[in-house]
């Protein structure tokens, strides 16, 4: 094992191919599961865990599965781990398995984890498979945390579930429904270009 | 060409047995939290209203018993409360039939078969009228302190409950589904003791 | 609603709603990817909106009967996710191979985008949401085309302002993607006016 390499793989999707900023999937549950800091942070690791699963599995698969029907068998793969995901949160998690809904169940087709399937684990060796799935897991949790920490910090005037702007504060409702999470996405997706290309 | 099709059929089976193995031992082992979760939603703020403070959870302990034989036979999950490792009180559901379909209550009962709380936990009523019945504290009231075998009816039925003015149907339905709770009592008292031991 | 006989009126409005109000795009942020992506040019626009409305059409009705008929008398609820996918990406890639047979023309206008049809989030939320809704079996039909029509609507509405876009001054860093967002965000707030429709 080459151990720059599987850092390179993991610190890669951190920053330089962060979804959904610069590895553009996956937009529809950061728009709809980021209206509070603990939505957002419960999706991205629920996605994390799904991602770095399959990309191990498919990997270890890589050789056996045929070409013509890779598309069903990563599906099935993929469908697997999102149903343990359901099950698990609904018995350990239970108000977050309500407050994401059927956003659980539509991390099969979120294109992250197809999209890497097909992309990298299909092709690559299990251990780096694994350091892509988590990294890329892990930049989206952070990506779909920070975008819902500004929607609540401003949108409802809390962090976290607690009241922290001060009393007077009107909070801009616009954020918290839907045209507000698309207008904030655009922005942060804006301002992430012009970081990178400034370098 | 016969020899890819093997290979393509049977690889997707494998991987779909495979799945299919992994997902029934996750599923065997959260069925029991899953179910706790989900009557802990549903069921917990009624607990809390029927049944005096316990020591134990009664949603986590709760029981299971079968009334009834054979076909007619059904499932009543029963809440047990119990204070000092010793059972006090417990809560269950029944249900009667109301104006938009069948209208469940949750009553809370003591050991000695005295109602200590009523809640209604599933209708379909016209809302601002059948849910004036069961927004009403005084109404629901009338029942707390009944014993499980004094006659529980509407005063138009020969009882003593004062209906909800306007609203009858739904007082009905209510104390109908009580009057059913009350009617299973010993048989749930005595198979819960059994089952408690 | 559901205990009562539903008359045409009620078809109306769900139909009303599913287009305009709670719009499967702009209101439950279902369908994201396909919608940035194949909304830069009309035409590709409307073929992508005719693919997803006869796909839709056709699986959320079958998904529904899959759940009655199959999954809740052998109680593998819990197995929801896999059976839906399954079905939608099996019935995609049939409709690939019969179009390819049947027409040329209409594989050359429709069949590049049907794969794509498998991972949108709007086809399979939706067979989730006819489950949820507890929508009996026409109202499952009519909520599938509708909800199918809504998205296309948004698409074509999305791909007319995008064209303009080539004539527009936008920042270098808010192209493409950034200013898609922001455009949607802006359209679903347009959208919000409909909401006066609804009782």
């Amino acid at each position: 094992m080459d151990t720059k390499r599987f850092v390179n793989e993991f610190v890669k999707g951190l920053w330089k191919e962060i979804p959904p900023f610069r590895f553009v999937l996956g937009l529809c549950p950061t728009l709809a599961c980021t209206t509070t800091v603990s939505d957002g942070l419960g999706m991205g690791l629920c996605l994390t865990f799904v991602l770095t699963c399959s990309n191990i599995f498919i990997s270890m698969l890589r050789k056996i599965i045929p070409d013509e029907v890779r598309l069903p068998c990563f599906i099935v793969v993929v469908a697997t781990f999102v149903i343990i995901v359901e099950l698990v949160t609904q018995a350990y998690f239970y108000p977050l398995y309500m407050s994401l809904g059927i956003f659980i169940p539509l991390i099969v087709v979120n294109c992250i984890p197809l999209g890497r399937a097909e992309a990298f684990a299909s092709k690559n060796p299990v251990i780096y498979s694994l350091a892509d799935g988590l990294g890329m897991g892990l930049g989206y949790t952070m990506s779909l945390t920070s975008l819902a920490f500004f929607r609540e910090l401003l949108g409802k005037g809390t962090v976290w579930g607690h009241q922290v702007m001060w009393s007077g504060f009107k909070p801009l409702s616009f954020l918290q429904k839907a045209p507000g999470a698309f207008v904030c996405l655009g922005i942060m997706l804006g301002i992430m270009n012009l970081i990178g290309s400034e370098k | 060409m016969f020899k890819l099709l093997v290979r393509l059929v049977g690889v997707l089976t494998g991987i779909c047995v495979v799945s299919a193995v992994l997902l029934t031992l996750v599923r065997e082992g959260t069925k029991e939290q899953i179910e706790y979760q989900q009557l802990k939603a549903l069921m917990a703020p009624a607990v809390k209203v029927v049944l005096p403070p316990s020591d134990n959870d009664p949603i986590a302990d709760r029981v299971k018993i079968i009334i009834g034989k054979g076909k007619k036979g059904r499932e009543i999950t029963v809440f047990p409360a119990k204070k000092g490792g010793k059972l006090f009180a417990l809560a269950y559901t029944a249900s009667a039939n109301g104006h938009g379909g069948p209208v469940e209550v949750m009553v809370g009962i003591t050991v000695e078969g005295k109602i200590v709380g009523v809640k209604v936990v599933k209708h379909a009523e016209t809302p601002g009228i059948g849910t004036k019945v069961i927004n009403s504290k005084e109404f629901m009231s009338q029942f707390i302190g009944k014993s499980w075998n004094s006659k529980i009816a509407l005063s138009n039925a020969g009882g003593d409950i004062q209906a909800v003015s306007g609203a009858t149907e739904t007082s009905t339905a209510v104390t109908n589904a009580i009057a059913n709770a009350m009617k299973l009592f010993p048989d749930i008292k005595q198979k819960l003791s059994s089952k408690l031991g | 609603m559901h205990h009562e006989v539903w008359h045409f009126s009620d078809y109306v409005m769900l139909v009303v709603s599913a287009i305009f109000i709670n719009n499967i795009l702009l209101a439950r942020f279902l369908g994201n990817c396909p919608f940035l992506g194949t909304s830069k040019r009309m035409d590709t626009a409307f073929s992508m909106a005719c693919a997803v409305t006869f796909v839709l059409g056709c699986t959320g009705p079958i998904t529904w009967l899959i759940e009655k008929y199959l999954l809740i008398p052998y109680d593998l609820l819990y197995l929801e996710t896999l059976a839906f996918i399954l079905t939608i990406a099996v019935f995609v890639q049939l409709v690939e191979m019969a179009i390819r047979k049947i027409s040329q023309p209409l594989y050359r206008a429709l069949g590049i985008y049907l794969p794509l049809i498998t991972t949108n989030c709007a086809v399979l939320g939706t067979c989730f949401l006819n489950i949820k809704e507890k929508f009996n079996f026409i109202q499952t039909v009519v909520f599938s085309i509708a909800s199918a029509m809504g998205f296309g609507l948004a698409l074509i509405i999305m791909a007319g302002i995008r064209e303009r876009f080539n004539f527009a001054r936008i920042p270098k860093n808010f192209q493409d993607t950034s200013i898609g967002l922001i455009t949607a965000g802006l359209i679903g707030l347009s959208f919000f006016a409909f909401q006066g429709l609804a009782k």
